[in-house]
């Protein structure tokens, strides 16, 4: 018979009472660790809710930069392209060239890929004294675009216009009272008209678009082209070097110049959008931090005062034990057992309760929230010692003073009492 | 030969609301291996508190006390419990087994704390001599009065102690019981032992060798 011996046995003989102390101690372990365990839930619902509105804020600006793609589509291009030496005053203010791209700078292109531009548009532009309309037209000459980078998904910005056809601006609409259907004749040639284009309040007002060839035809300019119209893709205003770059290898020197305005328009849009994602992102970012400080403080003091009621019960526990041990201890001595003996006996089966509370407890956690939660708690080998560790703190400081007395209680009292 | 036991001048009082309650006094005891005595007394004359000075359990305020010609109060906390574990064995009213143990491991815990104790074979001469063999895997719990006590008395003699406290041993049992805890007892003298039994039945007290009463704070032997 060794105090070990009887240490095992009075654990059996009192298995409820030692299993209730366990479950004490694995409350405390389980406030402790479930305060982690239930912030990296929060922390793992965060991921998952911000996942959620950057994958929606991704569908958004997939859909802006669909809708701001159409908008400035029908803004029109916005990048104008012109050989080196055409002075660009003569242009706008005489609408006409006197500097071209050759037809086969223009076939060269057609043969590129462009990852800086879209929709090219090669055009021809000069002026025409038209008698039925009492003075000078803008003449537009085009033919089919010659480059879109997704003719599965794009359409042109600009439609073919079949030879003998004419579409025209607003203000010789208005003045020759014309309307689709009618055919007019310009340079002895009949053209039936097919559009009238919507008014603009600048020269387009007074322009005739037709054919390329019959243009050509009409102004004795076989073969040549005024420039090219196109539409961005770098959707930075101001950042023409790259599409210069791109048409070196066969535009040579062209010059480059950007429609700032609807440049800038599709800059905003798309900005704007990515701009109010960031700003979402932001907020729901600043609301959970701010829930997950409350609900810190709100688990940890929870888990406070799970621990002190844990603390409290053990030490009920601890003291019904010692209480109902008094008479044994005091026995215990009478055979010859010192009182430090008994204070490790009753602190021994503290410790024990304490430890299989903090791995019954952590393991608990562990399965709550993998089970319950999906998640792991991330926790370091030192952190769980620690819970376990104060699981038996917990223990140790509920039975030190029952033990305690217990241990130095006159046996001579209690037997001479019995 | 030397005593196994000698009290010298004992007394002893217990506070109380209005003073001190003096309830032994210049109590002097010996005895020699073979003694057997009983001392009777009315309840709280101090029989059971000089039971447990003679047991090296309670401080007496004056006196000695020698355990096999060792003084009892003079050496520290520590020898006093390897004095008692070693020399004397305990048996009282209540019987006071652990709970937790059987019969057979109460049997043994009568030397836990000895370096060199009776094996398991004394354990289960004990349980013959005191017809437990069948009960010796059983839970004290699950046992009559009369078997806890043969446990008890088991245990008190397991180690083979020079002396036998016994405190009311036959209080709470019957007849036919009685009769085998007192012959136990007598066994153990006439085997070299000294006991003392604190009873205050005059059967059981005339079973001794020698007769004394606590009267009045004093010991007086009846003859």
């Amino acid at each position: 018979m060794s105090p070990i011996l009887l240490f095992l046995e009075e654990l059996r003989f009192r298995r409820w009472s030692f299993f209730l102390a366990v479950i004490a101690a694995a409350l405390v372990a389980a406030s402790l660790l479930g305060t982690r365990a239930f912030l990296a839930a929060h922390d793992r619902q965060t991921e998952e809710l911000l996942d959620g509105v950057r994958e929606r804020a991704e569908k958004r600006m997939a859909g802006l930069r669909d809708d701001a793609r159409m908008f400035s589509r029908n803004l029109g291009f916005n990048i104008l392209i012109l050989p080196p030496d055409q002075d660009e005053a003569t242009f706008y203010t005489k609408n006409r060239s006197d500097h071209f791209f050759t037809a086969e700078q223009i076939n060269a292109l057609k043969r590129m890929r462009f990852e800086f531009i879209n929709h090219v548009l090669p055009m021809l532009r000069d002026t025409y004294f038209w008698p039925e309309y009492g003075g000078e037209v803008v003449l537009v000459g085009i033919e089919g675009q010659i480059f879109i980078k997704d003719p599965s998904f794009q359409t042109p910005m600009q439609e073919e216009i079949a030879t003998g056809t004419i579409h025209i601006g607003s203000n010789i609409a208005h003045r020759l009272g014309l309307e689709p259907g009618k055919v007019v004749e310009m340079g002895q040639k009949k053209f039936t008209v097919t559009r009238l284009l919507p008014q603009k309040g600048n020269a387009d007002d007074i322009a005739v678009l037709m054919n390329l060839a019959d243009m050509q035809a009409l102004t004795g300019k076989d073969g040549l082209f005024s420039g090219l119209l196109a539409l961005s893709c770098n959707c930075q205003v101001g950042e023409v070097d790259p599409i210069r770059r791109e048409l070196a290898p066969v535009l040579q020197n062209a010059n480059v110049i950007e429609f700032s305005v609807i440049a800038g328009a599709r800059e905003q849009a798309r900005k704007s959008v990515a701009a109010r994602a960031a700003e979402q992102m932001e907020d729901l970012k600043a609301s959970r931090q701010a829930l997950r400080k409350e609900r810190e403080l709100a688990s940890q003091l929870l888990a406070g005062v799970i621990s002190l009621c844990s603390l409290a019960l053990l030490t009920a526990l601890m003291f019904s034990n010692a209480n109902a041990r008094r008479v044994e201890a005091a026995m215990l001595r009478a055979l010859g057992i010192r009182s430090p003996t008994l204070f490790a006996l009753f602190l021994g089966k503290a410790l024990l309760a304490g430890f299989a509370g903090g791995i019954f407890g952590s393991l608990a956690v562990f399965a709550v929230a993998r089970i319950g939660w999906g998640i792991s708690v991330p926790v370091t080998e030192v952190q769980l010692i620690s819970v376990i560790a104060a699981a038996m703190g917990a223990a140790f400081i509920a039975t030190l003073l029952p033990a305690w007395q217990t241990s130095r209680t006159d046996p001579a009292k209690i037997l001479n009492q019995e | 030969m030397s005593p196994t036991l000698e009290a010298k001048s004992i007394a002893k009082s217990f506070p109380a609301p209005n003073g001190t309650i003096s309830v032994l006094d210049t109590i002097n005891l010996a005895l020699a291996p073979g003694d057997f005595v009983s001392i009777q007394g009315t309840s709280g004359s101090g029989k059971s508190t000089l039971l447990l000075i003679l047991g090296g359990l309670l401080h007496p305020e004056k006196g000695s006390v020698f355990l096999c010609g060792e003084s009892l109060f003079d050496c520290s906390a520590d020898r006093r419990a390897t004095l008692r574990a070693r020399h004397i064995g305990f048996v009282f009213q209540r019987f006071h087994l652990l709970p937790y143990l059987t019969v057979k491991q109460n049997i043994l815990s009568g030397a836990i704390t000895l370096q060199t104790a009776p094996g398991a074979a004394r354990a289960d001469e004990l349980m013959t001599q005191f017809d437990l063999v069948r009960r010796a895997e059983h839970l004290p719990g699950r046992l009559s009065v009369g078997e806890q006590q043969r446990t008890a008395l088991a245990r008190a003699l397991f180690h083979r102690p020079a002396l036998l406290l016994a405190d009311e041993p036959t209080g709470n049992l019957d007849p036919e019981n009685t009769q085998i805890v007192l012959g136990a007892i007598e066994d153990f003298v006439t085997d070299g032992g000294a006991a003392v039994l604190v009873t205050h039945h005059p059967e059981c007290a005339a079973r001794a060798k020698k007769r004394f009463c606590i009267k009045n704070k004093n010991i007086e032997e009846i003859t």
